[in-house]
Formats: structure tokens, C-alpha cells, sequence
């Protein structure tokens, strides 16, 4: 079935995509982009029962480049400034960056987000960027470790840093959206069943995850129990052996929880892949 | 409510729940001496001899926190396909083995041994293929694990072959 989509419909995807995956990797307001997200326009186009992917990237290098990219770009200059004149003026305490990926792999957009810290007041702030091949989005939230469920978000929009909205998140979830001018939106947490994205190929998706918990679960359960075998060397502890046999399966355990989420992701999209083109 | 379903349907915190719970069950079974009526119940109970299965399930519950640690380290690292075709190889090797000696196909004295073995050389593959393990804590718990279960399975092996008549 050919499917078109137009240009607006794509920039809005994309850019919603980027700001889940930004509100995600902050850990501040998942709910609502990820609903704000959904809610644009044309999602399942787009997504074509592809799910969005946060790879996190770990190498100083190359967070400390694009750290100093985001600082470079013009709006990267004005959220800094914004950020000194509310007195986060020090250095960077950390850098955090993340490539958005569609699950087969194309890349959606990538994010980065450098904290500062007032020590004076206890506050914090993330200046964040997000880019796609198309679109840049350059904010600033701020936050107290006094108050860390409410937090301030800024955008730089035309050369100016502006208020978009202030976040409160409720202990059951429910997140309230306070806009400059008063306005407030609420919005209820989903549930598991709720978060799942619709698209084309909504199948695929599925065949995703039922293999990945179904691949994970028995194969973890293969892995520990012939390994664990290896933990017969305990005995030698003597009348310590359950400080070794204990210390032994948990090395099991882990490295089986790790080579099964490796193995199962690889595997899983093969075999989903297949059976996607296979109904094609 | 939803985040403890949400945490119950992640299929590591699942397996690990599971494994926990069947060694426990083995172990009170031999405790209240009903494994001597169940095969299957003596055989789990006695998977890792000199080791209590209740140690096992103890262990495996402690495991739940770092297994939580550890997702939280990995979150969003590319997946290794190099090291899940060598998983598969290694744990298809270690199955085998098992296998073999239990129908008394290759010796018993052999199988620690090469399954310990593996096991030492999954735990290196995991430093190597994880670059978030590798440069954090767990990367040197990891090498010291596989030093230590090297070093003792190769003790342990050869104070036995010097028993062996």
C-alpha cells in the first residue's frame, strides 16, 4: 500500500519523536511528550510499527564535541547565557547524549543534554539539544532539589529564550502542564497497554516484543542453569562456601542477563524482520 | 500497582523471580525429605553439589538489584552481533557438554572444567563487547570474577586429577 506523507506531517513527527526521546532521556516528563509525540499527526506513517530506540553514547570524546556543538550553535549561546543569568554560571557538571534510532536503525535525531548546578541555591538545570536532519530545538529546564517533581521549561524561539510551560508531576503519574498565560492541561499517566504506538505494521511490533520476552526469559533460564554448574568450585571455600557459591551465581546471573538482552535484540529483529517480509 | 506489573513483566526480573523461587521450593522439598519421592525436585535440589539450593535462590534474588544496575548501565548500548553469535556458539558448546555427560557420552571429571571454561570466556567476551561495562565498575568486577573462577576451577581440577588413582 503506498502511503504519502507530506512534508509537515514529517517535520511534526519528527520533531515530537525527538522531544519524547528528549523528555525520556531527561527523566523529567516522559509521560507527556511521549504523548505529545503520539498525538502529532501521522505517527503510524511514520513510524511504520517501528518503535524509537535511545542509544546512549558513552565515550567522553565524543560527548565533550558535541557538548561544545550544541554551546556553538546561536541558540546553544542564548540558552548559556539565560542559564548564567540565573546562576548557573559554573562549569558543566555532566554531559549526557543519545542518538534517537527507529528500531531498523535510521536515525531520527540526536540529543544532548549538559547539566549545570547552583550550589548556592540547590537548583539544577539541563540545557538541551535536539536535532534532526531538518529540525534544531535548543531549551533550557530548571528544576530545585527541593521541588524536583515541578520544573520550568525553555525554548529558544526567534533569538529569545521564552517560558513554554511549567511541569508538575503528581505522585500517581498525572502531569500538569501550566502554559505562560495560564492556561493548564493535565495529563493522566497510561498504562503499559495505553503506550503502545499504533502503526502500519503494528504486527511486527508485536512479534518484537513477545520474541524478545519470550527469547530473554528462556534463555536466561538455559544460561543459568548450565553455568551455575561452574559454581561447584565453591566448596573449596569450606564453611564460607555460601559467600562463594553466592558471589559465583550472581556473576552468572549478570552475565547471562547481559549476553540474553544482546543476543535476544539481535535475534528477535531477524527473525521479525523475516516474518515482516515474508506477509509483505 | 502498574509499575510492579510493569517491573513483573520484564522477562530478566521474571527469569531471575523464577529461578529463585524453583531452588527454594527444591530446597524445602529436601528439607522436608519429600525429594525423595519427586525425581525432579532431587535433581534440581542437587544441581550444584555442596551448594544449597536455597543459597541459589538467595542468591538470585540479590541479583534483582544489580540486574537493575546493570540494564540502567547498558540502557540504549547498540547490541553486539559478533557477541551474540559467540554466545550462541559458547552456551551451545556448554548445553552440549552437559548433555553428553549426563548420557555418559564424554567423562564427568571433564565437564566443570569446560563449562568453566566458557563460562570464563563469556565473561571476557562481556568486557569486551560492552563498552558501558567496560568502562565502569562492573567491568572490574567482571575481570576478577573471571580470574577467580579460572583460578579456582583450574585448583579444583587439578586437586582432583592428583586424588584421581
Amino acid at each position: 500500500m503506498a502511503t504519502t506523507v507530506s512534508r509537515r506531517t514529517a517535520l511534526r513527527v519528527i520533531g515530537g519523536a525527538a522531544a519524547a526521546a528528549g523528555g525520556v532521556f531527561a527523566g523529567l516528563f516522559p509521560e507527556g511528550q511521549i504523548l505529545h509525540a503520539e498525538a502529532a499527526g501521522g505517527y503510524g506513517e511514520i513510524a511504520q510499527g517501528r518503535q524509537l530506540v535511545l542509544r546512549q553514547r558513552t565515550g567522553e570524546a565524543t560527548r565533550n564535541a558535541r557538548a561544545a556543538q550544541a554551546l556553538a550553535r546561536p541558540g546553544g549561546g542564548i540558552a548559556r547565557r539565560f542559564l548564567a543569568t540565573q546562576g548557573f554560571g559554573g562549569k558543566i557538571e555532566s554531559i549526557e547524549s543519545a542518538d534517537v534510532l527507529w528500531t531498523d536503525e535510521e536515525l531520527v535525531g540526536t540529543i544532548d543534554a549538559l547539566l549545570f548546578y547552583d550550589a548556592r541555591k540547590g537548583k539544577y538545570a539541563y540545557l538541551i539539544r535536539q536535532s534532526s536532519k531538518t529540525h534544531e530545538v535548543i531549551g533550557a529546564i530548571l528544576w530545585s532539589a527541593a521541588q524536583p517533581e515541578t520544573c520550568d521549561v525553555y525554548d529558544v524561539l526567534d533569538g529569545r529564550i521564552v517560558l513554554s510551560a511549567t511541569l508538575t508531576k503528581s505522585p500517581d503519574g498525572t502531569i500538569t502542564v501550566r502554559a505562560p498565560d495560564g492556561r493548564t492541561d493535565v495529563v493522566r499517566p497510561r498504562s503499559a497497554q495505553q503506550a503502545r504506538v499504533p502503526g502500519l505494521a503494528a504486527p511486527s511490533m508485536y512479534c518484537t516484543q513477545v520474541c524478545t520476552w519470550e527469547c530473554t526469559f528462556i534463555c536466561n533460564w538455559v544460561c543459568k542453569s548450565v553455568l551455575v554448574a561452574t559454581c561447584i568450585w565453591s566448596t573449596i571455600c569450606g564453611p564460607l562456601v555460601f559467600i562463594c557459591a553466592g558471589a559465583c551465581i550472581v556473576t552468572v546471573i549478570a552475565v547471562c542477563e547481559w549476553s540474553c538482552g544482546n543476543y535476544c535484540s539481535q535475534s528477535c529483529r531477524l527473525w521479525c524482520d523475516v516474518i515482516q517480509e515474508s506477509a509483505a | 500497582m502498574s509499575e510492579l506489573l510493569n517491573w513483573l513483566a520484564d522477562p530478566e526480573m521474571a527469569a531471575a523471580i523464577t529461578f529463585a523461587a524453583v531452588f527454594a521450593i527444591a530446597g524445602l522439598a529436601r528439607w522436608r525429605g519429600y525429594d525423595k519421592k519427586v525425581p525432579l525436585l532431587r535433581t534440581i535440589a542437587g544441581w550444584v553439589p555442596g551448594v544449597s539450593p536455597f543459597v541459589i535462590a538467595g542468591a538470585a534474588l540479590a541479583a534483582i538489584p544489580l540486574i537493575a544496575m546493570l540494564k540502567q548501565l547498558t540502557a540504549g548500548e547498540a547490541p553486539n552481533p559478533i557477541a551474540a553469535a559467540a554466545f550462541l556458539v559458547i552456551l551451545s558448546a556448554a548445553v552440549a557438554v552437559r548433555i553428553l555427560t549426563h548420557v555418559g557420552a564424554t567423562p564427568a571429571r571433564l565437564e566443570v572444567p569446560i563449562v568453566g571454561a566458557l563460562f570464563v570466556i563469556l565473561l571476557l567476551m562481556t568486557l569486551v563487547a560492552s563498552p558501558a561495562i567496560r568502562s565502569s565498575l562492573a567491568g572490574i568486577l567482571f575481570g576478577s570474577a573471571a580470574l577467580i573462577v579460572g583460578g579456582a576451577l583450574a585448583y579444583v581440577y587439578a586437586r582432583g586429577m592428583r586424588r584421581a588413582p
